[in-house]
């Protein structure tokens, strides 16, 4: 059964759930059975495709993992790509986030942060601790 | 050693009234029969002093010199002066009069010679007469106000009018009382001229063996309104009984101080019923059914003893009469005084003068051995002054008083020669603390200047000047200098347990701050006691109280309060001398003064070393004094660089972004979120389970939005 999907290039993370892809080309390709869809392969004729991401197929994206070329046959190894594939179900849920790049809460102690072992003391400036006594002294009699 | 035999002298004073001097005779030829012993003269006071413008009046029978002397009592005339070689006397004695014939005790109803109350016009009230302490009196100073007043025999409860003529002159030593003539208004409004007023001029503690007192033209003379007027707390309290005029005895009530003493007492003019040019005298009878006691007769007697300043002889004679001692006189007091002819507030008793084995009773100013000063004498044990200062009492406890700012060289000045504290007391028995605090004068007190007092004496220094120091009623504060701690990593790093916060205080030591101060301002307030010098201090962060603290900031000066004996001066310039040292060992490099040290080098001193190890509470009582003088916070914290000097204080954003930082937030999931880590994600979809699984995990490791 031939499908038609597009190949591309991302340099996305591997754990990024938004992917550009770019360089994109449709492809008509034909579905080797027996078919995972979640690593599916696909065959095209024709050598080897200069992209590493697919999407078209089984409403999926997927990282294109391998390309077996064998007889004019290429044959595209893929794994799907479960976040960005369904990146309409994480984006907009409410999630309690343990950790976070943009919103994290500075003053909660991070034992992943290594801190050296060193300290350091610091005196407030002197200008600001200013004699406030001393500067002069009196006397005090009691006197029946 | 005064001689007073044969010794008349005359000294010619000006009088504030201007023309007039006084003089008195004191040779024995101007005596009338009058031993020479000039006890009753004049006191053993010595040129300068008070007693100095003390008249006498040693009139005599000489026509001649009787008349000169009655001139003094012509109102506005009078030349008189009055001399003192007598040698100083530990004591003062006020004693009746006697006249010519040496009656002391003849009295009799009718026309006498009172001093009454003063009486209220009850038709002009505003014409009665008011007595106003112009200035605040020593002992030394009473006001005198007799006024004579001439009534119709049989008419003593006339109602009569006088003047307000007292006044205080500048000197404190030399005021002049007058009474003018006056018409008197009888009580059921009429009026009537008095047949005669008289006028004198009468100087405190007038007393002599004769007084003088000119009328003229008079049937009857009544001494009314006087009044005794004594500012001081200074007198012991005496009880005395005293004769009425049947010559039953009556007590007394002890001499309230503070007060004005409206007081009755005849001027007995012994044996004549009717006044004539003679002598008169004072008598201590006190005629209670003329006019309403309203304080022990006896009130004068120990008044113008107060202030007056004679000594008597244990006997003299008039007319040829010996007169009982006086020394045997249980109606008689004898008022101490001291070396310098000032009183100390003491009476003793006539009767127990003889019992008495510290008054000298042996000598007197007839001896030509006379020396007050000197020990030995009939009775004496020793040194008449030190005898009689040991005997010396405080005139009364009262509150105590605080003073700030009490110049120390100057209190040194005033105090080193105790003999000129008139109480005579050791001085140092009036100190209760002497401290110096490490703060100005102005924490306490506000402004406020009160003269300094000891024992009822305004302290002057070398220059004469009154000692100014502050009455102390409250409390100081100061405020603590305002510090805001900023962060330095801005955050978790700036708080427990990766860094720590402490904080100095002068006098009160090293405290931890609580961790949420990073990033506060804080203040505080400092309390000051200046009577114990304790210190209570209240931080603050934002107003907030964060710590109170205890401290104390007075160095206590070592001082015997009770060494009594000690010369004050020798006490107090170790106390100051101590004082000083103490003030140089805290405020270097030196100091001269206890007040007004710098602290220009004490602030290079207090440039505190960073690793400086605190000391932990406070040390004692003034120990925190020798401490440091600024406020420091001490900030521990992790390092701000690492080993190659790269910033450590902000953590890098790659960090961020590969790990994360804790969030711990319920958060709707954005794009543009970045790495976001969410340890058990709620995913829904129509995923197969394995990609829901895996999403599960991609957050686990943290997903980038």
């Amino acid at each position: 059964m031939s499908i038609t999907v597009k190949t591309g290039k991302t340099n996305a993370e591997y754990f990024a759930v938004t992917k550009t892809v770019t360089n994109e080309l449709s492809h008509t390709v034909s579905i080797v059975y027996p078919c995972d869809i979640l690593n599916p392969t696909f065959s095209l004729k024709g050598g080897y495709i200069d992209a590493n991401y697919l999407t078209g197929a089984f409403g999926r994206k997927y990282w294109i993992t391998n390309q077996t070329i064998d007889k004019g046959i290429n044959y595209i190894h893929c794994t799907v790509d479960p976040w960005a594939s369904w990146s309409g179900n994480i984006y907009g849920t409410d999630q309690f986030v343990n950790r976070s790049e943009k919103h994290y809460n500075p003053m909660i102690p991070d034992d992943k942060y290594m801190i050296q072992n060193k300290t350091e003391t610091k005196m407030l400036p002197t200008s600001q601790g200013a004699d406030f006594i001393g500067t002069s002294w009196c006397t005090v009699m009691g006197v029946i | 050693m005064a001689n007073y035999s044969n010794n008349y002298t005359t000294n010619t004073t000006n009088l504030v009234n201007g023309t007039e001097t006084y003089k008195v005779s004191r040779a024995v030829s101007a005596v009338n029969s009058e031993s020479m012993d000039n006890s009753c003269i004049y006191c053993g006071a010595e040129n300068g002093t008070v007693y100095d413008y003390f008249p006498t009046y040693e009139v005599n029978s000489d026509p001649a010199k009787k008349a000169a002397i009655d001139s003094l009592w012509t109102f506005g005339g009078g030349v008189f002066s009055f001399t003192s070689n007598a040698k100083e006397t530990p004591y003062n004695i006020c004693f009746a009069l006697v006249n010519d014939n040496g009656d002391l005790n003849d009295v009799g109803n009718g026309s006498v010679y009172q001093i009454g109350k003063q009486i209220y016009n009850k038709q002009n009230p505003e014409n009665t007469s008011h007595i106003s302490v112009l200035n605040p009196v020593d002992i030394r100073k009473v006001i005198f106000i007799p006024s004579f007043e001439g009534y119709a025999s049989g008419s003593p409860d006339a109602q009569l009018v006088t003047k307000d003529l007292a006044y205080l002159l500048d000197h404190p030593d030399n005021f002049w009382i007058t009474a003018v003539k006056m018409t008197s208004v009888m009580w059921d409004g009429s009026e009537y001229t008095v047949h005669d007023s008289l006028t004198e001029k009468i100087r405190p503690c007038i007393v002599g063996d004769d007084f003088f007192l000119p009328v003229s033209n008079i049937f009857s003379v009544h001494h009314f309104d006087t009044t005794f007027y004594n500012s001081q707390k200074q007198f012991t309290q005496a009880y005395y009984g005293v004769y009425d005029t049947d010559g039953m005895p009556m007590s007394f009530a002890p001499i309230q101080s503070n007060e004005s003493l409206a007081y009755n007492t005849e001027l007995s003019y012994g044996g004549m019923k009717t006044p004539n040019n003679n002598r008169y005298y004072y008598n201590y009878n006190d005629y209670t059914s003329k006019v309403q006691l309203t304080a022990p007769a006896r009130q004068i007697i120990k008044l113008l003893a107060y202030c007056g300043c004679y000594f008597a002889d244990n006997n003299y004679n008039i007319s040829g009469k010996t007169l009982s001692t006086m020394w045997n006189d249980e109606h008689i007091y004898l008022g101490e005084m001291n070396g310098n002819a000032r009183t100390t507030g003491n009476f003793i008793k006539g009767t127990d003068i003889l019992t008495s084995n510290t008054i000298n009773k042996g000598e007197f100013s007839s001896q030509t051995t006379f020396d007050p000063s000197g020990g030995g004498g009939g009775g004496g044990t020793g040194d008449e002054l030190t005898e009689m200062l040991s005997r010396g009492q405080f005139y009364g406890s009262g509150l105590t008083k605080y003073y700030v700012d009490v110049p120390a060289a100057k209190l040194q000045k005033a105090l080193g020669d105790w003999d000129n504290i008139e109480t005579g007391k050791d001085v140092l028995q009036n100190l209760l603390s002497y401290k110096i605090l490490c703060f100005p004068s102005t924490t306490f007190s506000n402004g406020m200047t009160d003269p300094f007092v000891i024992a009822g004496t305004e302290l002057k220094d070398e220059n004469n000047n009154t000692i100014t120091a502050k009455r102390l009623t409250s409390t100081g504060a100061v405020d603590l200098p305002r510090i805001t701690i900023t962060p330095t990593f801005n955050d978790f790093r700036d708080y427990a347990p990766y860094t720590k916060l402490q904080m100095f205080v002068p006098l009160c030591g090293w405290f931890d701050l609580p961790p949420w101060c990073m990033g506060r301002t804080i203040s505080g307030e400092m309390y000051i006691n200046p009577y114990s010098g304790t210190v209570r201090c209240l931080v603050r962060a934002d107003g907030n109280v964060v710590a109170e603290l205890g401290g104390n900031a007075a160095i206590d000066l070592p001082f015997n309060a009770t060494a009594v004996g000690m010369k004050s001066a020798a006490v107090l310039s170790n106390l100051i001398q101590t004082a000083g040292a103490v003030g140089r060992a805290i405020m270097l490099p030196t100091v001269n003064t206890l007040a007004g040290a710098g602290s220009a080098a004490l602030g290079a001193v207090c440039a505190m070393n960073a690793n400086y190890t605190e000391s932990k509470g406070t040390m004692g009582d003034g120990s925190n004094v020798y401490g440091l003088y600024h406020v420091f916070i001490k900030i521990t914290r992790p390092a701000t660089v690492d080993n190659t000097g790269n910033s450590l204080v902000t953590i890098p954003d790659q960090y961020c972004h590969d790990y994360g930082r804790p969030c711990n937030k319920q958060l709707k999931l954005a794009e543009g979120d970045g790495y976001t880590q969410i340890m058990d994600a709620n995913i829904t979809g129509s995923m197969t389970d394995r990609e829901k699984q895996m999403i599960i995990d991609g957050f686990r490791h943290g997903l980038i939005l």
